[in-house]
């Protein structure tokens, strides 16, 4: 036990560690504690110091008078016993006399070091003292100051004194203090008692037994050796080579130790070697950190609180929380079932929302976006992709003109936090005027999916929803009893006849109750994002993060054809790498395929093989809409052709291969007549 | 169907008294609001983003837009903070006479954000456990605009007094940590005696800074 951990226990909580005790301290501080102990009722059998001189006369009487016997220059070697301590044995320095003594408490403590990480870090040098055997800091820079015990000071006047003087050196360098009040401190310190002699024990007098340097790296004597020998001499080496020093105590123990052991492993008396690099932290992160109250802090949409009751299941997906499923049935057939015959709805509102307005907006527009966005019409959505500098495709959405250079655009959830940055960082140097407001969280999106969608929709709004009046790839604006605004989009991402909602947050509560209520003789059901996600995937519409990864580029995934080749001045981001990969044909590329023998579909992210590994399946589902297990994968070139054989290669198949075959996409309604109805 | 607006906010406590406007039950009065420190909902306020090339020309009514960073003005209720050169945003914490200009440079983003404020005695002490930011930094004049992280969350933080027991900020964060965000200062709070109070109390506060 510590020093200051025994004297804790006895003086703070009542308990006195042991009943006969044997002392090994480093420092004054060790025998006082001995002091203390032995008047609390302690019976002490020896108290050793590390230290053959330098101990406190007053202190060194007082254990006299108390009748403990002292031996200086004298060290504890080992502790005997399992659970509890049964004796120790004690040696003197050179090793040659030894001692057993039977105790039940060992109070141990090589000395202290002068915490000087603070002054270190902020450039102040170290150097050895052989008085102290202190590396104390040296060259402070300017208006920098030490005291106490930083300089290896022990007597508490001195402290004090020290302490004033330092504290008068830096009213002097904010004006608020003479020089010859310096002087004063200075003078006043000269009487006191200089910085007390050290301990200068580096390792115990053990042969054969490990002996730690760093605690916290489990770093022995042995290591350092090996380290030196292997030619990693100087302790910043040394530190690398073997961890010593790199835990949370790095100026403590090991950073007083090494560059002692070193000095005396290679000899050198004199010892010139440094403690290696103080760095932040200096002091290490307390455990009641990590243990104390830490929210979890995630997003929840409007309509969270309306699924929970819905019996939605829950994931988190980013940083937001998203009702995965509405059932325990994971392959979610019901509701898949239910968005293809009748009509469903899907909680989209985590989609990045974006407004872009000023006389730039479109050119920042035709920089991140493939797609020409010039024409883009009010009234009409047009759904692009943004690529980053290697053409790979990092986000799509659908931008709409909300009137002359103002537009409001979506991205993939993932992509929301980075979009405005997007922005910026690719028009850094173009000094154009535009602005872009992150509307993500303003506004709720609802999914009104199925065939029967719009007469759900026709309940509720006032306007012509026909397909004539509001046809597929249309955008509308209207509100809902005159009171809720509206922005309506006619999508099909899961490739039925879509309404896509974007409400204010604070309606979106009640225009979802109302779509309930004109969905209730419908038998309206709610979807979650797995069944989106097969819905989609039957459609062969991709999700980048999905069907993609970090390589992935626009035209691996198929969709080359929103890319406009011609909108050269604006610079379009990644356009001279797709250009260069148009050529390329050992790219992998995003095909459609079905399972051999009626298999179930393979599992995300096996991989297509033959002799070597040759793709991976993206997304592959059992559907129930085809009455087939389909899916995509993103496979090489040669194999991408209508009819190729994949062999797929699941975690732990045991080397049981399983196939597929490719096929055309989409693999659900082709002809998209049923989004377009 | 009755047109109800929801808040992001929701607080345990029982209203006492609460007023319906623009489709929002406001809560002027909650029971048992004790002596402080308080948290009030003003989800239901108007905000406002201003973006604009020329930011120094613009005078959102009425009040100067601060030339420094991060400054902050305060003028009969409304809060005009200067978030970069092209940036600020407007709150209108008690004038009531904030809607929306006709002007394009403005967006409304009341929608996008929970705000509430948290004021009274020892606010700072509960700001600390969920911070780092410096809310009483002496090298700077309340009201001012803190961009950075409440319990890990990046907000926007007005410290709009800064003077003892009346002291108090007003925080925006992304609308959907509204649950997780108030968790977190109740919490936070719960030693320092916390209360959900009404908009009264609230505007009683800002409108004797």
């Amino acid at each position: 036990m510590q020093v200051g951990a025994a004297l804790r226990m006895a003086t703070t909580f009542g308990i006195m560690p042991g009943k006969k005790a044997v002392f090994s301290i480093g420092q004054d501080m060790g025998l006082e504690a001995a002091i203390t102990l032995k008047d609390m009722g302690l019976d002490i059998e020896l108290v050793t110091d590390i230290r053959e001189d330098g101990q406190d006369d007053a202190l060194v009487k007082a254990l006299a008078d108390r009748k403990i016997t002292l031996l200086k220059g004298w060290v504890a070697c080992e502790a005997h016993g399992r659970k509890t301590v049964k004796a120790v044995t004690l040696k003197s320095l050179d090793g040659l006399a030894e001692k057993k003594l039977d105790c039940d408490l060992l109070v141990a403590s090589a000395g202290w070091t002068p915490l000087t990480g603070a002054l270190v870090v902020n450039q102040a040098k170290q150097k050895y003292d052989p008085h102290t055997n202190f590396f104390l800091p040296t060259d402070l820079p300017k208006k920098m100051h030490a005291a106490g015990r930083l300089l290896g000071y022990e007597d508490g006047a001195a402290i004090e004194a020290s302490g004033r003087l330092a504290g008068i050196q830096a009213a002097f360098d904010c004006e608020n203090a003479s020089i010859a009040e310096i002087g004063e401190a200075k003078k006043a310190m000269e009487s006191l008692a200089g910085p007390a002699r050290g301990a200068k024990l580096v390792m115990a007098p053990v042969r054969g037994r490990k002996t730690y340097i760093c605690f916290d790296e489990d770093t022995s004597v042995k290591n350092v050796k090996q380290s030196i020998e292997k030619g990693f001499d100087v302790p910043e080496l040394i530190k690398r080579f073997s961890g010593a020093g790199l835990g949370p105590g790095q100026y403590g123990i090991p950073g007083h130790n090494l560059p002692l052991l070193t000095a005396r492993y290679q000899g050198q008396g004199d010892v010139k070697i440094r403690p290696t690099t103080v760095r932040p932290p200096l002091v290490p992160t307390r455990i009641s950190t990590y243990a104390g109250t830490n929210h979890l802090m995630f997003k929840k949409t409007p309509m969270d609180k309306m699924q929970r009751r819905d019996g939605g299941i829950f994931r988190n997906i980013g940083v937001w929380q998203r009702a995965r499923y509405f059932s325990d049935d994971f392959t979610c057939k019901k509701e898949i079932e239910n968005v293809r015959n009748n009509v469903g709805m899907l909680d989209g509102s985590t989609l990045g929302k974006f407004r872009i307005h000023g006389p730039d907006a479109l050119k920042a527009l035709q920089r991140v976006y493939v797609s020409d966005m010039s024409k883009c019409k009010e009234g009409r959505i047009k759904y692009s992709a943004m690529c980053n500098d290697d053409g790979c495709v990092i986000d799509d959405g659908v931008v709409i003109k909300l009137g002359e250079n103002d537009y409001y655009f979506t991205t993939s959830t993932g992509r929301a936090g980075q979009t405005v940055e997007w922005l910026r960082y690719h028009t850094r140097y173009d000094n154009w005027d535009f602005s872009i407001v992150n509307l993500t969280d303003s506004m709720g999106v609802i999914n009104l999916s199925g065939p029967n969608a719009r007469k759900v929709l026709e309940k509720i709004v006032d306007i012509d929803v026909s397909n004539e009046a509001f046809g597929f790839s249309e955008y509308k604006e209207f509100t809902i009893a005159d009171a809720i605004p509206v922005k309506a989009m006619r999508l099909g991402f899961v490739g039925e006849l879509s309404y896509e909602l974007h409400v204010p947050a604070s309606f979106m509560e009640c225009v979802w109750n109302m779509l309930k209520d004109a969905g209730k003789s419908f038998k309206i059901k709610n979807f979650g994002v797995e069944a989106q996600n097969v819905l989609r995937m039957e459609k062969c519409h991709i999700i980048l993060g999905q069907e993609s990864e970090q390589r992935t580029n626009l035209l691996d995934v198929g969709l080359g054809f929103l890319w406009d080749r011609k909108k050269a001045d604006a610079k379009t981001v990644g356009a001279v790498a797709l250009r260069q990969a148009e050529s390329d044909n050992t790219r992998l590329k995003l095909v459609g395929f079905e399972m051999e023998n009626n298999h179930r579909a393979a599992r995300d992210g096996a991989l297509i093989v033959d002799e070597k590994v040759r793709g991976y399946v993206a997304t592959a589902r059992d559907s129930f809409s085809l009455n087939k297990a389909v899916g995509m994968a993103l496979v090489e070139g040669e194999l991408a052709k209508e009819g190729t054989r994949l062999a797929i290669f699941e975690d732990e198949c045991g080397g049981e291969l399983i196939y597929g075959t490719v096929v055309k996409m989409p693999f659900y309604d082709p002809s998209g007549q049923r989004m377009k109805m | 169907m009755d047109i109800k607006r929801v808040s992001p906010v929701v607080f345990k406590s029982t209203p006492m008294k609460t007023e319906e406007r623009d489709h929002w039950k406001v809560v002027l009065e909650y029971h048992g609001e004790g002596e402080g420190p308080w948290v009030t909902d003003l989800s239901h306020r108007p905000r406002l983003d201003l973006q604009t090339s020329d930011l120094d020309a613009k005078k959102p009514f009425g009040t100067k837009i601060p030339e420094d960073f991060c400054a902050t003005t305060l003028n009969q209720g409304i809060a005009v903070n200067r978030m970069n050169g092209t940036q600020a945003s407007i709150y209108d914490l008690a004038s009531g006479k904030v809607a929306l200009p006709a002007e394009t440079e403005y967006t409304d983003v009341s929608e996008n954000s929970v705000f509430v404020a948290i004021y009274g005695p020892r606010v700072f002490d509960i700001c600390e456990k969920l911070s780092n930011l410096d809310f009483q930094d002496p090298q700077r004049k309340a009201p001012f605009l803190f961009q950075g992280p409440f319990s890990h969350v990046p907000c926007q933080i007005v410290t709009l007094c800064k003077d003892g027991e009346k002291s108090g900020i007003v925080l925006t964060c992304s609308r959907g940590y509204g649950e997780d965000m108030i968790h977190a200062i109740l919490d936070a709070g719960e030693e320092f005696g916390l209360k959900p109070a009404g908009e009264a109390r609230f505007t009683e506060w800002v409108t004797s800074l």
